[in-house]
């Protein structure tokens, strides 16, 4: 019961660090759709239609933004050694990191509400009702791996000389695979019937991937926290 | 201390001697394969292979000294996942080196991104990953539990990683043992395993000469902050 | 809820970092009620020390029990029942005062915690600054702050390292007026550079120097003999400060 309370706390304090420096939300969105538009320039001389591509562009994307908003997420903590503040109340570990991670996923979520939809209307020209449920479904499941392991590994960034330097080098090589899939996943959902594999294969994949994840974060983040 | 340095000397002795053995085998004793079956360059496969098992054995042990750092909290774990890593980059330098030359010569091109060139790639990626977050952190017990970490999940991400490459496609890399047709004649297993116990011998020599060697280092470490520190 | 046992019982503790000491086996025991003073040169341990007994920082080797708990077994429990105020505030400085003592006050699971908020805020006279976002604060301020946060879930134990740098003499007085009305029921362990101000408070004195303890007072410190010791231990040779 404390548990619960506690991972609210510390929810609705990030949240509330997050609301009133509105800074990291106003530069992943700008940072996003900028990305897809520099996208479309990059793509088009060659390309006449995009939609065969804009499954990477979108994922290339939020991958992206994903970082800025992973390594912010531990910035409030090492301001002022606020971290030895929270580390010193009566909580469990892994309370921190559930709580963080609900963090990162709600930023991320809220992001995609409002970006996805732009992105649709640039690359796809609208989406039928079942493939945009899919599509927010994948991306559910993709933002499930993606704050799994960079929660983990933000935590770890933030605590060495690097800092945010850091977090992409050990983020993306591990996102890579789980990128793979959700990217053919995404493609073939976009790309209508034409692919011919099987989808499910992706999706349990992709699901096996969010499992393995969740798991590691959750059962090694007593280790990073404490050093 | 003197019990170890003469395994280290014997298994060095005991990998060159199999894999001078191995080499006369390969170019000497075994017949050219027809062009059909690569030819010539199909020679690379029988040191080929050993580095590829080899270097997953390096990786592998990483990921069980990481573990074993967590569980018992002692350096001399964190020394020996370092060391196999560092081995393993070798070995796994040598092995894209071995490839891209073989993929070359047998099908024209350098580089494909088949399953396993791929994997291997995302996998020194992971490894090049691991050796700039150790020299982020200064802090000796930080490094260890830090580097613990990325190496488990780093390790957890490969066999899914190579799964998931499988499953989008699977192009030119030959899938050699177990396949019904390999085009191995029984021969040429002799000299494979050859290859394949002079490469064990070959890694577990340095990983024995690294592990002394960081050791070396760390005591000289303490010496100078002793020195630094005006013997208090 | 308290159990049985003394405030501190340390048994040779050790702390590695890589394969440095900082601290090489202490043994201190402090009962309940006493006040103990820790003094040292710079890079004595003093820190290391606090921090290991207040559950931030894992020992190599040792045992210690804090409140008749282990802290290698229940750190949470040894949790709830102490109170750290460090050089950092720990405050989020985006967050109000209100804010950021509702946050820890939540985390700890203080009872009936809007009226303890308002109670401390008075005590450390910022109930003015209640719906103030932190960040804007003088010094002093945040200090101020930080000790209510330490007080919040009213522990049975306080930690205080070096309490008294950069306050000013406003919250000085705060400081010591707070320390004095808890003296009576509460342990406290002080790291402090200040020996004048402090001697008057403290009940054991120990002086830490390259992770040992080099003098226990046992009892009531000796003013004279401890001034003369620190002094010994702090000039001796290698330009170490002490103050």
């Amino acid at each position: 019961m404390s548990a619960t309370k506690q991972f609210w706390a510390i929810l609705r304090k990030d949240l509330l660090l997050e609301l009133r420096s509105k800074d990291v939300f106003t530069s992943t969105f700008l940072f996003s759709i900028m990305a897809l538009v520099i996208f479309h320039f990059a793509f088009s001389p060659n390309l006449k239609d995009l939609t065969p591509v804009s499954a990477g562009m979108l994922w290339v994307a939020v991958l992206f933004t994903s970082l800025l908003g992973l390594n912010r997420s531990f910035v409030h903590e090492k301001d002022e050694e606020c971290l030895d503040g929270l580390l010193l109340t009566p909580v469990d570990r892994p309370v921190i990191f559930l709580a963080k991670l609900a963090g990162n996923l709600i930023f991320l979520i809220v992001l995609q509400v409002i970006v996805v939809p732009i992105f649709a209307l640039f690359f796809l020209g609208g989406l039928t009702a079942v493939a945009a449920l899919k599509l927010a479904m994948v991306l559910l499941l993709g933002d499930l791996g993606i704050c799994g392991v960079g929660t983990l590994l933000a935590t770890i960034s933030a605590n060495t000389r690097a800092r945010d330097l850091l977090l992409p080098i050990l983020y993306l090589p591990v996102m890579t695979p789980f990128m793979m899939q959700v990217v053919s996943y995404t493609n073939a959902l976009i790309m209508g019937g034409t692919a011919a594999v099987d989808m499910s294969s992706w999706l349990y994949l992709i699901i096996a991937f969010d499992i393995i994840f969740l798991l590691a974060g959750y059962a090694l983040y007593d280790f990073v926290i404490g050093e | 201390m003197m019990k170890r340095k003469n395994i280290t000397i014997g298994l060095s002795i005991l990998a060159g001697v199999l894999l001078v053995i191995s080499l006369y085998g390969i170019f000497v004793v075994e017949p050219v394969l027809p062009a059909a079956q690569t030819g010539f360059s199909q020679k690379i496969f029988y040191w080929h292979l050993p580095v590829a098992i080899l270097s997953f054995i390096a990786f592998l042990a990483t990921l069980v000294f990481s573990v074993m750092y967590l569980i018992k909290k002692d350096l001399k774990y964190d020394v020996a996942a370092y060391c196999s890593a560092e081995l393993g980059l070798v070995f796994g330098v040598v092995l894209m080196v071995f490839g891209m030359t073989w993929d070359y010569l047998a099908w024209g091109v350098w580089w494909t991104w088949d399953p396993r060139l791929t994997t291997y790639l995302i996998l020194l990626l992971l490894f090049g990953a691991y050796f700039f977050l150790r020299s982020m952190v200064t802090e000796r017990s930080r490094q260890a539990t830090f580097a613990a970490v990325f190496g488990i999940i780093a390790a957890l991400d490969v066999p899914v990683s190579f799964l998931s490459t499988r499953l989008i496609k699977n192009v030119l890399h030959p899938v050699v043992i177990g396949a019904k047709d390999s085009g191995l004649e029984p021969s040429m297993y002799i000299w494979l395993l050859l290859s394949m116990f002079g490469f064990t011998a070959l890694y577990i020599a340095l990983l024995l000469v690294k592990i002394d060697i960081e050791n070396m280092q760390d005591s000289l470490r303490d010496v100078k902050d002793a020195i630094e520190n005006g013997g208090k | 809820m308290s159990t049985a046992g003394p405030a501190l019982e340390v048994r040779n503790l050790t702390k590695h970092f890589g394969r440095r000491a900082i601290l090489a086996g202490i043994d201190l025991t402090l009962d309940r009620g006493e006040f103990l003073l820790l003094l040292g040169p710079n890079g004595a341990g003093k820190t290391t020390l606090l921090r290991v007994l207040a559950t931030l920082l894992a020992p190599t080797a040792g045992e210690a029990s804090i409140l008749g708990y282990s802290l290698k077994t229940d750190p949470t429990e040894i949790r709830r029942r102490i109170g750290f105020i460090s050089h950092s505030h720990l405050l989020y400085r985006d967050l109000t005062t209100y804010e950021n003592l509702r946050f820890y006050g939540e985390m700890y699971g203080v009872q009936d915690l809007d009226n303890r908020i308002t109670e401390l805020l008075e005590r450390v006279e910022l109930t003015h600054r209640r719906y103030d976002t932190v960040r804007d604060f003088s010094r002093g301020m945040f200090q101020r702050l930080a000790i209510a946060r330490a007080l919040l879930h009213r522990p049975e134990l306080l930690f205080l390292d070096e309490p008294q740098t950069g306050l000013d003499p406003h919250a000085v007085d705060i400081l010591d007026g707070i320390i004095e009305e808890l003296r009576a029921d509460h342990t406290f362990v002080m790291v402090t550079h200040n020996l004048e101000r402090s001697l008057e408070l403290g009940t054991k004195a120990i002086i830490l120097k390259n992770g040992r303890i080099v003098y226990d007072s046992a009892d009531r410190p000796d003013p004279a003999e401890l001034k003369a010791t620190y002094r010994r231990v702090c000039v001796s040779g290698d330009g170490d400060e002490c103050d």
